[in-house]
């Protein structure tokens, strides 16, 4: 069953000089979907990842999210549907250093207006399933790699989204650390949730049930 | 919300104690320099009112006296009552200049046979006291009052911010006396009077300056607020005032020894002449002057002179003027330098917090809540310059030349200019914010 698609979507960056991202792009994932997208630095696949997430605006084609037109979405009812319906995990974590752990986790939550005790009972069970309870009121800083992109994926999470994109969510971690946080969202596939992850790593792109390669802004292949 | 609004502000107020205790300093030096460039533009339109009020555009003289205690005996002596009558006589009737000699004084009341005492005879008087002074400057003993009063000419009843509320104004019989004996004096009473008089009421033992005591009888009241200039451009407020006409005499009360009665004597005293005023237009001010000079010396006063008054407040005027406009660019450059030192710090305050302001936008949060966070550390910052502000405005005296005065409209202006810089802040805020490429933030490593 279709969750969200795009359709020749292009993208260009710069003013003086543009280096067209994306090119007539087009993808389609279906929910309970495990993703990955491949390609070299520079082919567009960040880019990818911003438009589904509504970070960044298409230039041209059309996105539909639930069968929701998403291209002319702007201003704070996309900022409310990042919120509600995308969890995003960085390769760098994307934590703000002078919160707990706990209220980066909460973060979204208290953005909704989620009440305080529902917020809470939801932070410690995301937290469970993430085996970092014991972390939630450290620092950012105080925390490992690994440690501190499950704190990121339990804040992804946390609102139960449709979709939780992840850009090189094991780029910055050592092997082990990338093995865990693989099985976290091997967890979360098996539960229904859909996932897209963006990586360098054969290995990470092999476990996931599809994965496209793009090129030049299009996608060059699929597996 | 409120939880990331007061964990933002606890990030400020610890992460950045520095900064923020000198922005608190900034802006509370700001506050400072505002309400003293509003007050000095304040007194000078109130100076400005008051010299127009009180010169009209026009250029008066006042009248003055040289020589020592000795001279003045001599010139305001009793036996000189006549010769000063027919100089208040020659005065009041040129046509080519308006001659005012409204004064301020005070209205005893007492029985000088000390027979009744204060408690007997004014049941009252303590009401009367409360009234007549609101700050206890009257001497008052037992069988002693004094009242602030005002001695009107006879056109005091027309003057702009003389109104009256009750009764009638005075008519030109009440200032005419055509016997001293069971003397009965027309009074208006200022607003305050009202809860103890109504019109027609009778008010003994005042004393015009003479030894028998005269009869006030009430003619009306004023209105609440009326006011009179007097010779110094100072606005006199009259709600606690009693108004008494300065009255002058019909009989010839020479006795025969040569000196006068003490009604005339007292009808005709230095309050009439010394203090008075002379008001002529502009283009006939050298002619008028000559003339009075000319009328002083025909009738024997040649200690008298005229001094002029509009022209020294004219050019008090111009530099209290220059002042003000000084005050008023001082003003504009410290709201300047504020909105500037802001702008700034608002900037500075961006770029050091991109990451943290994209993750909260790739979490959600909504440009108006950006909009809170980011005004919130700027209003706490108005918040304790404000209570820096009257905090140091408590301990310092109002007599320092370093005056804290909170004027009238210090608060609105300085409240309006911290509504304005807010409002900058947060639109300006957060369209910085959301020109910070937020993918390119989010994927840096620090």
């Amino acid at each position: 069953m279709e969750l969200l698609r795009l359709q020749k979507i292009t993208k260009t960056y710069g003013t003086k000089k543009k280096v067209r991202a994306l090119n007539g792009f087009d993808l389609t994932v279906n929910k309970n979907e495990m993703l990955a997208i491949m390609g070299r630095s520079g082919s567009g696949k960040s880019t990818v990842l911003n438009i589904i997430a509504g970070i960044d605006r298409l230039e041209g084609g059309k996105y539909y999210f639930e069968n929701t037109d998403m291209s002319t979405m702007t201003g704070d009812r996309m900022t409310r549907f990042r919120r509600d319906k995308i969890g995003v995990v960085f390769q760098h974590f994307a934590l703000i250093d002078e919160y707990t752990v706990y209220n980066n986790i909460a973060l979204p939550l208290k953005l909704s207006k989620c009440p305080d005790a529902k917020a809470d009972s939801m932070i410690r069970e995301a937290a469970g399933k993430l085996g970092i309870t014991s972390l939630l009121s450290k620092n950012p800083r105080e925390l490992s790699g690994g440690e501190a992109q499950r704190a990121a994926i339990a804040r992804a999470i946390i609102t139960e989204p449709k979709v939780i994109l992840a850009d090189e969510p094991t780029g910055a971690l050592d092997e082990e650390n990338g093995k865990k946080i693989m099985n976290v969202f091997h967890e979360l596939h098996k539960k229904g949730n859909t996932l897209i992850i963006v990586t360098h790593d054969p290995s990470v792109a092999a476990q996931c049930s599809r994965t496209i390669c793009i090129k030049d802004g299009k996608v060059c292949g699929t597996e | 919300m409120i939880g990331i609004i007061l964990q933002e502000l606890k990030n400020t107020m610890i992460g950045n104690k520095m900064i923020f205790i000198l922005s608190v300093l900034a802006f509370t030096c700001a506050c400072i320099g505002i309400n003293a460039s509003l007050t000095g533009l304040m007194i000078n339109a109130r100076e400005k009112e008051a010299v127009e009020a009180s010169f009209s555009g026009k250029t008066t003289y006042r009248i003055a006296m040289d020589g020592d205690s000795d001279t003045y005996m001599r010139v305001f002596g009793n036996k000189n009552t006549g010769k000063i009558k027919a100089l208040f006589n020659d005065l009041t009737a040129d046509p080519h200049f308006k001659y005012r000699y409204t004064s301020e004084n005070v209205m005893d009341f007492f029985d000088p046979g000390g027979n009744v005492s204060a408690e007997s005879v004014f049941p009252a008087f303590k009401e009367e006291f409360r009234a007549g002074y609101e700050n206890g400057t009257a001497v008052y003993d037992e069988d002693y009052l004094v009242l602030k009063a005002i001695y009107a000419d006879r056109d005091f009843c027309t003057e702009t911010g003389v109104k009256i509320a009750d009764g009638q104004a005075f008519e030109a019989d009440d200032f005419m006396i055509g016997s001293a004996d069971n003397l009965t004096v027309s009074v208006l009473l200022g607003s305050a009077y009202r809860d103890l008089y109504k019109t027609g009421d009778r008010i003994p033992y005042a004393h015009l300056g003479t030894t028998d005591p005269v009869t006030l009888v009430v003619t009306g009241f004023l209105d609440a607020g009326s006011y009179y200039y007097d010779n110094n451009a100072i606005k006199t407020i009259l709600d606690r005032y009693m108004i008494v006409p300065a009255v002058e005499t019909s009989y010839d009360g020479m006795k025969p020894d040569g000196s006068y009665d003490d009604l005339s004597h007292a009808a005709y005293d230095t309050m009439k002449l010394i203090g008075g005023r002379i008001i002529c237009e502009n283009a006939r001010a050298g002619n008028v002057k000559n003339e009075i000079e000319e009328i002083f010396k025909r009738n024997g006063f040649s200690e008298l002179r005229l001094d002029a008054e509009s022209e020294g407040f004219a050019q008090y005027l111009d530099s209290s003027r220059e002042s003000a406009a000084l005050s008023l660019v001082i003003t504009v450059f410290i709201i300047i330098m504020i909105s500037l030192m802001i702008c700034i710090r608002t900037v500075c305050r961006i770029i050091k917090n991109r990451k943290k302001y994209s993750i909260m936008m790739l979490n959600g949060i909504t440009k108006m809540k950006m909009m809170l966070i980011l005004t919130a550390e700027t209003l706490l910052i108005f918040v304790c310059s404000g209570i820096l502000f009257f905090i140091l405005k408590t301990f310092i005296p109002d007599t320092s030349p370093f005056d804290l005065g909170l004027n009238d409209h210090s608060f609105p202006v300085i409240a309006g200019v911290m509504l304005i810089l807010l409002m900058f802040i947060g639109i300006f805020g957060v369209r910085r914010v959301y020109r910070v490429d937020m993918s390119t933030v989010l994927r840096e490593h620090e």
